[in-house]
């Protein structure tokens, strides 16, 4: 979707009106930015107090600076000219005032392990009804050390729940670049470019449940494995012929240059010279067989049995380990890679992985 | 699919104009779609996830001798669902963490600490040991406990029925953090040493010195557990604490030190941080500190591993404490400090409680908070509380922020939850409320709701197993084979009604009372089980919610999106109700508001019925409004007719009312049950009937 799309959905007309309407979107966007400044000045300034006392001895003046920062009322001007105080300490009162301000922010609170501090992450979204995730399209502010298990999710609260949002703020500063410079309204010419790749490839592509297997990959070395699975994803959840007529030079540009997947670049090339429909149609019974020789492969590799434990070393099967150490699998993962038995598993893994591949996109 | 397309009473408010496949359509639903945003899959995945924890709960009772269908007696522990941990984890920790609970609550006196308890009562009599006597015996409880439960899990993984167990393991490892605690350490290395990896994890020396010495008394025990048969798992059990805590003293604190430091040796604001520190802590053996010399005037950086404490402390900042309790220590250890220091020393104990209030306030949640429990908040609470009851169980509890229109245009505000209400096992009340009410809902089935047509429908024939070969010889002439018709009540072209039945379940009702409330509903219920109608049906009051917190509650008796038992389970959810009382205090206002918004929903704009059942003992539900509880009421009702119009009817049953209610110029029907007809079942039927005919005429005229 391009910038005259997106001004013809907020109901744009002829172009002085939408050169109108571009102009007033942009002061609304800006008006956002300028009302959540206090907020995020205040952020930028706990988070380098917290990192001052979380690595260096600490004395009762930075403590008392902490509190105040914490403690001390923000002041917020929504949208309306109206001001409304609210302190991080009330962390439901900041929420409040943001939602006066836009809808499409959210802050979340999380408290570390490690120190019992609150680290914070204030965003700006995009709801998108029709799908199964909505988009998380900027980090106006996120703490160091703020957690998040899986780089492609984040969970927000919503309306008093958990729920997860594609995290495609990763992928604004690298999306800037397909902007041709000069360009004006670079902001809405992003967030296009990232609305347009996550309908069409990443909502299907992306799922939660894919955390185990993103999550190996990641630690025993796999980039096959996590192409795999997510182009299989892809083809079993996305709508190809929607997607074939979406396809344009920038969505492909995306799967090159911001989120390198060669395998989904190669796919969406694949589906542009598919010209029978027939050939649209079987590719997600194709695709259907090939989830279920990954997954039997996966399965395998999971059972595999390595010895494990501290002093007394016993047998211990894969996935009680990948499961137990889920958030911290990397050093797991270092001490097993050397093992033959892991070494012979994942290369068989990696084996499977590359096939799938193959199949789907047709080339090697 | 196939599945779903059974599932006809989960069937009936499914959009089918779906813009995208979702991973179950392709996949199916496992029950790791518990809390799908998609209804649908979610109480399809909740239907499988009850079933299977029920029978997970049968096999932990057959496995602790008692018969698999006596009644449960944890609640199913759904915490899992709301951390972070994958999805095909959540369900089977779930289980296992339910069936682990079940077995504990029936085990009885068959456990270590039970089998110990002579040794547990003094056990500094076998070890004669200079530390404090409480706190060794505290060790000594503390390290039984956890050897009972490390054995539990052995023994019930082996049992059919119960290898969740393992899953509820792997998912409590998971949780492991830096060890806080002594609890923590023995668990890391009795329960879940031979799972997680300790060697690579930032740990203070002296957590790392604890858990090498754990690790290493508890070796023989573990390969003796592995070759020797269970019933002499007591034994070893007895032996392996004896040895643990004979391990363990040599860190303990001597009785003077846990004690705490006096006023003699220590200046007034070590005092005032020794209070922040907490209880007692380890002593430090040689070898076993960081070699780190620091000032001690300041705090030590608290990105810094911690020192463990002797027991699990309550409140969210242990590291902190732990690290303020190590500068109470270093200042004792050098009272030579000068001025400044000192000077240092009064800021820090001034600073520290404020600086601790703010961050615990600011990186936690209102305790009566209606949002859902956050996931990290949740993942803390698991971490330091293996292998008790979590805050989330039972059904599932969602909060909600309710704003309402009053007539006359004031808006209010409030929270609430809802959920399920859970079903009874009780099979005899529940057949004796159905024959209890089944005069009343004989007559109530006569009451015809507009907008239902039956139709004639030709369905697809379907055999069950082999064709029948009569009718195969049919196949050229006859469409039999194809097809067969049947008569279905569905909605006309105006859509199929709503019917809300929300009912009093407050304190206020008396036993009579609930007992015709349980069986008017119950009549109700029946009535239109088979009917088309879009049914709701809830009880409202207040009720103990996320733990603990007392809440405005609304439990769902019926809901298509949020019950995952079906339409007729609804009697059984009633029966768990108890009988000589309500419970609680309702919100009326809040709750009406909240259960229409919710039929609204529903309706799209189709008509909606609302049997409002209540003593008409009105609570106050907005206290920002000048309003009288029956005003709120009534002007809620007021404010619903005017959106709604002629979309929306409203009978009240009164409950043990003889004379008026207040409402009847408002409402379209009023049906009072005398406190003298509150045991006579016959003659509410009567009036039942009576009002069923009117309400008949009422719509016979309306519909011409």
């Amino acid at each position: 979707m391009g910038l005259r799309d997106l001004i013809a959905i907020e109901g744009g007309g002829s172009p002085s009106w939408e050169e109108d309407r571009l102009w007033r979107l942009g002061r609304e966007r800006e008006g956002m930015r300028t009302a959540v400044r206090p907020l995020v000045e205040r952020l930028q300034h706990y988070d380098s107090l917290r990192i001052e006392v979380e690595r260096t001895p600490s004395a009762g003046d930075t403590l008392n600076d902490i509190a105040n920062a914490l403690q001390e009322p923000i002041e917020f001007c929504n949208s309306w000219g109206e001001s409304a105080k609210a302190s991080l300490v009330d962390p439901v009162s900041v929420r409040r005032a943001l939602r006066d301000i836009s809808l499409d922010l959210k802050l979340q609170v999380r408290r570390l392990v490690t120190t019992g501090m609150p680290v914070y992450l204030l965003a700006r979204v995009r709801s998108d009804f029709w799908n199964e995730y909505s988009l998380q399209v900027e980090d106006l502010f996120m703490s160091l050390n703020y957690p998040v298990p899986d780089r492609r999710f984040v969970r927000l609260t919503d309306n008093g729940r958990e729920v997860a949002y594609l995290r495609l703020a990763d992928f604004r500063a690298p999306a800037a670049r397909l902007i041709p410079e000069g360009s004006t309204d670079e902001d809405y010419r992003v967030d296009a470019i990232l609305y347009d790749a996550a309908r069409g490839v990443l909502q299907a592509a992306f799922h939660e449940d894919q955390q185990v297997a993103m999550a190996v990959a990641r630690a025993f070395g796999l980039p096959m494995l996590l192409s795999a699975v997510e182009l299989i994803y892809l083809v079993l959840t996305a709508d190809l012929c929607q997607l074939r007529t979406a396809i344009d030079e920038t969505l492909l540009q995306f799967f090159q240059r911001v989120y390198p997947q060669a395998a989904i670049s190669a796919f969406l090339n694949r589906l542009l010279e598919m010209t029978e429909g027939r050939e649209i149609d079987d590719l997600p019974d194709r695709a259907q067989n090939w989830h279920r020789t990954l997954s039997r492969a996966f399965r395998d590799w999971l059972r595999i049995e390595v010895p494990w434990g501290s002093g007394r070393k016993t047998k211990t099967p894969i996935w009680k380990l990948t499961l137990a150490n889920l958030s911290r699998l990397q050093p797991v993962a270092d001490r097993l890679r050397d093992e033959t038995i892991v070494e012979k598993a994942t290369e068989r893994l990696a084996g499977v992985a590359e096939r799938v591949i193959v199949e789907m996109t047709g080339r090697t | 699919m196939s599945e779903r397309r059974q599932d006809r009473s989960l069937h009936e408010e499914i959009s089918w104009s779906r813009p995208r496949r979702r991973k179950e359509d392709w996949a199916g639903v496992t029950m790791a779609s518990f809390r799908s945003s998609d209804y649908f899959d979610r109480l399809l995945a909740q239907r499988h996830f009850y079933r299977a924890v029920r029978s997970a709960q049968g096999a932990a009772a057959s496995a602790a001798g008692e018969s698999p269908s006596s009644a449960p007696k944890v609640r199913p522990q759904l915490t899992p669902f709301w951390t972070s941990c994958p999805g095909a984890l959540s369900w089977r920790a779930s289980i296992g963490w339910t069936s682990t609970l079940e077995f504990k609550a029936r085990a009885g006196t068959r456990t270590l600490i039970w089998l110990m308890r002579d040794y547990l009562t003094d056990p500094n009599k076998h070890h004669e040991a200079a530390v404090a006597p409480q706190i060794l015996k505290q060790v000594a409880v503390m390290t039984a406990e956890v050897i009972q439960n490390r054995m539990l899990l052995s023994s019930l993984r082996r049992v059919v029925g119960l290898g969740s167990v393992e899953h509820y393991r792997i998912f409590q490892a998971s949780q492991a953090g830096r060890f806080p605690s002594l609890l923590d350490i023995l668990y890391a290395a009795i329960v879940f040493g031979d799972l997680i990896d300790l060697d690579e994890r930032v740990l203070h020396p002296l957590t790392f010195a604890l858990l090498d010495r754990v690790i290493a008394a508890s070796a023989s025990y573990l390969d003796a557990m592995e070759t020797q048969p269970e019933h002499r798992w007591p034994e070893i059990g007895a032996a392996w604490t004896r040895d643990i805590v004979t391990t363990l003293i040599p860190f303990q604190p001597p009785p003077k030190e846990a004690a705490g430091p006096d006023g003699a040796e220590a200046s007034p604001a070590v005092q005032c941080l020794a209070k922040l520190a907490g209880p007692p802590r380890f002593r430090n053996p040689a070898g076993a500190d960081d070699g780190q010399s620091k000032p001690s005037d300041r705090l030590a950086p608290l990105g810094s591993p911690p020192p463990p404490s002797l027991f699990p402390e309550a409140g969210p900042q242990p590291g902190a404490r732990a690290l303020v309790a190590e500068l109470v220590r270093d200042s004792i250890e050098n009272p030579d400090a000068d001025t400044e220091q000192a000077r240092e020393l009064i800021g820090l104990a001034a600073a520290l409680p404020v600086f601790l209030d703010a961050i615990t306030k600011a990186s936690g949640q209102a305790p009566d908070s209606w949002e859902d429990p956050r996931s990290d908040l949740l993942e803390a609470e698991v971490a330091s509380k293996p292998f008790e009851p979590g805050q989330l169980s039972g059904t599932v509890e969602e909060g909600h922020e309710v704003e309402a229109r009053l007539a006359g245009g004031e808006r209010v505000a409030g929270q609430l939850f809802d959920r399920p209400l859970e079903l009874s096992d009780d099979d005899r009340a529940r057949d004796k409320l159905v024959a209890e009410s089944r005069p009343i809902a004989e007559e109530l089935r006569r009451l015809l709701y507009p907008n239902i047509e039956n139709l004639t429908e030709a369905v697809r024939y379907k055999t069950a197993g082999n064709l029948d070969a009569r009718r195969l010889v049919l196949f050229p002439f006859s469409q039999t084979i194809f097809k067969r018709t049947a008569i279905r009540t569905r909605g006309d072209k105006r859509g199929r009604p709503v019917l809300l039945v929300a009912c009093d379940a407050s304190g206020s009702l008396s036993g009579p009372q609930v007992r015709m409330l349980k069986c008017l509903c119950a009549a109700w219920l029946s009535a239109v089980a088979r009917l088309e109608v879009v049914l709701l049906a809830a009880v409202y009051h207040s009720g103990s919610v996320h733990g603990g917190m007392q809440a405005p509650l609304v439990q769902w008796l019926a809901h298509p999106r949020k019950v995952p038992a079906r339409r007729l389970d609804g009697v059984r959810a009633l029966v768990s109700l108890p009988d000589d009382s309500g419970t609680g205090a309702q919100s009326d206002a809040l709750s009406l508001s909240y259960l229409l918004e919710e039929a609204k929903k529903l309706a799209q704009g189709r008509r909606v019925f609302l049997t409002l059942m209540t003593d008409c003992a009105w609570n106050k539900s907005f206290p920002a409004s000048p309003k009288t509880p029956a005003q709120e009421v009534r002007a809620l009702i007021e404010s619903a007719y005017e959106e709604m119009k002629e979309r929306l009817h409203v009978t009240l049953v009164a409950l043990g009312v003889s004379g008026k209610t207040g409402l009847e110029d408002v409402i379209d029907k009023v049906l009072p049950v005398a406190p003298t007809d509150l045991a006579d079942h016959a003659a509410v039927a009567r009036k039942i009937a009576t009002f069923v005919a009117g309400t008949l005429q009422e719509r016979g005229r309306s519909s011409q």
